[in-house]
């Protein structure tokens, strides 16, 4: 069990309305090596988003389980999955990534701060993975005052400088263009695989997945297919193949 | 952590939040100028009584402590003044003349007091002599006096006084000023009792005496400890008196409880409406911000972090507000006319500064209640 950072056992998330049951996420069984970027496609409604939400610890699972680097959190209160989210996760969103009154490297050194490791030799780490991701002019600025890509590499700093054991990351190319959204995963994808985490990322965009090591794709709660090489998935683009991917109907 | 990111919120909308502080500083400069009047307008009530080397007032019974109605007979003083436990006693008989100033200014009202020299009621001199008995024709004034006449020691002042149905004038040398005596909303100029008697205006120009009817009695206690028995010590010896405690004699003065009750009312809903103001701005500022609250949360932000964060900034804003506010308050109490008696006290300022301070983060609650509520899921709209 240990080899995997990640590692859910018949996951379900289950949400009950009077008479109405929905079955959000069913029976989810899903491991994640040190250093595997995962992407998790499906059409809207086909429980990827509330799949994210529990393996952030933000929603509790129904039944199942999920353990990271071993460690179940089944049983967690509120505070200690708070704890356990700023220490051993790193989170990138859709949008509403970054504090807007905090600069660039202090959006980044929030979790250094928030872990209370923060000390000048993080600071400088900080920094360094901001020139890394191609920053230097932005150190400084606010998230007002960066384009949408700066802010979501902004965003994927923060998420990887605590040394996060597992890195989600919720659409995190849906407001930006084709080429920056490129440019972002593949920042995104190097730096998991480099550090040996565990990268779950939950796309629509397919051409994204070129650059993840395995595509999962899931349809109304259940795991409907995986591709295990899809490097080559941006030629399948434009193919009945590509839409089955994002489109159950098709399938 | 919390303090970090409040001063950086702060800082990075800092015309925002400064305009905000001075919301919070023009509710401070109401609510510190309607204390300082409070202040102002109970001092020149009450100044004088409130000061007296004495601890209890003798009224004649059934005016409700009424130091214009109150009529007591000058051997009723003399006997107060053997009853056991009773350190020393004074006469005190009150009434109203004019200061001439000059010959084409109006003259000025001031309350003219007649005391026993060396007796309760008769107040120490801080420049020139304390009063005495002889001459007749001298007088103490009180530094508004002679604030307001620019009387020095040793000048003649003139009074104004109806005698019968003429206006008499009389000259008094000033021999001593004493501290702020100010009575019943007047400045106050101080003589022996049978000086008083004989220039306070009255139907009789011919009828004086030295020893005349007086308002009240002020008792210094040997033992300011056990009070009540002195009071009922002094009713039982003494016919047809009351007595009181000075605070009770001063807030029994027409119109005193009103006067301070309508400000303290102005003061509370002042008060009240900077809670509703402060908690409304933040309230707004929680709602706009919520999805940045919930991403924080997400990241793994504990829920007192986020409560300290609103909590700190609450306070710093007040804070600032309560500053400029105060500092406004006493560079517009500068610039009044003399006339407006706006006052303040080292205590009144400070718990009014406090309240200020506190109405902040009571206004806030619901706002940091909110923000603790926050779901990361919701406010990210996951």
């Amino acid at each position: 069990m240990d080899r995997y950072i990640l590692n859910t056992i018949d996951l379900s998330k289950t949400y009950r309305s009077n008479e109405l049951v929905v079955h959000a996420v069913s029976k989810v069984s899903l491991q994640v090596k040190p250093g595997e970027f995962i992407a998790l496609v499906g059409p809207s409604g086909s429980g990827k988003t509330t799949m994210l939400a529990m393996l952030a610890t933000l929603l509790e699972s129904t039944s199942g389980h999920i353990y990271i680097d071993g460690e179940p959190f089944d049983d967690m209160n509120q505070k200690q999955r708070a704890k356990f989210r700023r220490e051993k996760i790193g989170f990138t969103f859709q949008d509403n990534n970054l504090v807007p009154y905090l600069t660039a490297i202090e959006n980044v050194e929030l979790m250094l701060r928030l872990n209370k490791i923060y000390s000048t030799s993080e600071a400088k780490r900080a920094k360094d993975l901001l020139l890394r991701l191609g920053l230097d002019e932005q150190i400084n600025s606010l998230p007002s005052q960066m384009s949408k890509g700066q802010q979501q590499r902004v965003a994927i700093a923060r998420s990887l400088i605590h040394d996060p054991r597992v890195v989600l990351a919720d659409e995190p190319t849906a407001s930006l263009d084709t080429q920056r959204a490129k440019q972002v995963v593949q920042i995104f994808s190097d730096l998991i695989h480099e550090e040996k985490r565990a990268g779950i990322m939950v796309t629509h965009d397919l051409r994204m997945c070129k650059y993840v090591d395995k595509v999962i794709q899931m349809v109304d709660g259940s795991i409907n297919r995986i591709i295990d090489e899809p490097a080559d998935i941006d030629v399948l683009a434009g193919t009945s193949e590509f839409d089955k991917l994002s489109t159950p109907a098709l399938l | 952590m919390a303090i970090y990111l409040s001063f950086k919120e702060i800082w990075r909308n800092r015309t925002k939040y400064f305009l905000f502080s001075l919301v919070i500083a023009l509710i401070s400069v109401l609510v510190l100028f309607t204390a300082g009047l409070g202040e102002g307008l109970a001092t020149n009530n009450k100044e004088y009584l409130e000061k007296l080397d004495a601890q209890l007032l003798v009224f004649q019974t059934d005016v409700s402590f009424s130091t214009i109605e109150s009529r007591l007979d000058y051997k009723k003083y003399k006997r107060a003044r053997r009853i056991d436990g009773i350190a020393d006693a004074g006469p005190i008989a009150f009434s109203n003349v004019k200061v001439v100033v000059k010959q084409d200014e109006e003259p000025v009202d001031v309350s003219f007091i007649g005391v026993e020299p060396d007796r309760p009621g008769a107040p120490k001199a801080i420049f020139g002599t304390d009063l005495r008995s002889y001459p007749s024709k001298i007088a103490l004034i009180d530094q508004s006096t002679a604030d307001l006449i620019g009387a020095q020691v040793g000048d003649k002042i003139t009074i104004k006084s109806t005698q019968g149905t003429e206006d008499k004038l009389y000259d008094l040398t000033v021999t001593g000023i004493a501290g702020g005596q100010r009575y019943f909303f007047r400045p106050s100029i101080f003589v022996s009792l049978s000086t008083w008697d004989k220039y306070r205006p009255k139907a009789d120009p011919d009828s004086y005496s030295t020893q005349p009817v007086l308002n009240v009695i002020a008792v210094k206690a040997k033992n300011s400890t056990n009070l009540s028995y002195l009071e009922s010590a002094i009713t039982n010896i003494i016919d047809d008196v009351e007595v009181t405690d000075i605070q009770t004699a001063y807030e029994s003065a027409p119109g005193y409880s009103e006067q301070q009750g309508t400000l303290n009312t102005i003061k509370g809903f002042t008060f009240l409406i900077g809670t509703l103001v402060i908690g409304g701005f933040f309230q707004i500022q929680i709602l706009q911000k919520l999805p940045q609250i919930g991403m924080l949360k997400a990241i793994g932000a504990p829920n007192r972090l986020v409560s300290a964060t609103a909590i700190s900034q609450i306070v710093i804003v007040s804070l600032f507000g309560v500053i400029i506010g105060t500092l406004a308050t006493f560079a517009l109490a500068a610039t009044l006319p003399s006339n407006v008696p706006v006052y303040f006290t080292t205590s009144s300022v400070a718990v009014t500064i406090v309240t200020l301070l506190l109405i902040g983060p009571a206004g806030g609650m619901l706002s940091i209640r909110m923000a603790h509520k926050v779901e990361p899921l919701t406010a990210l709209d996951m």
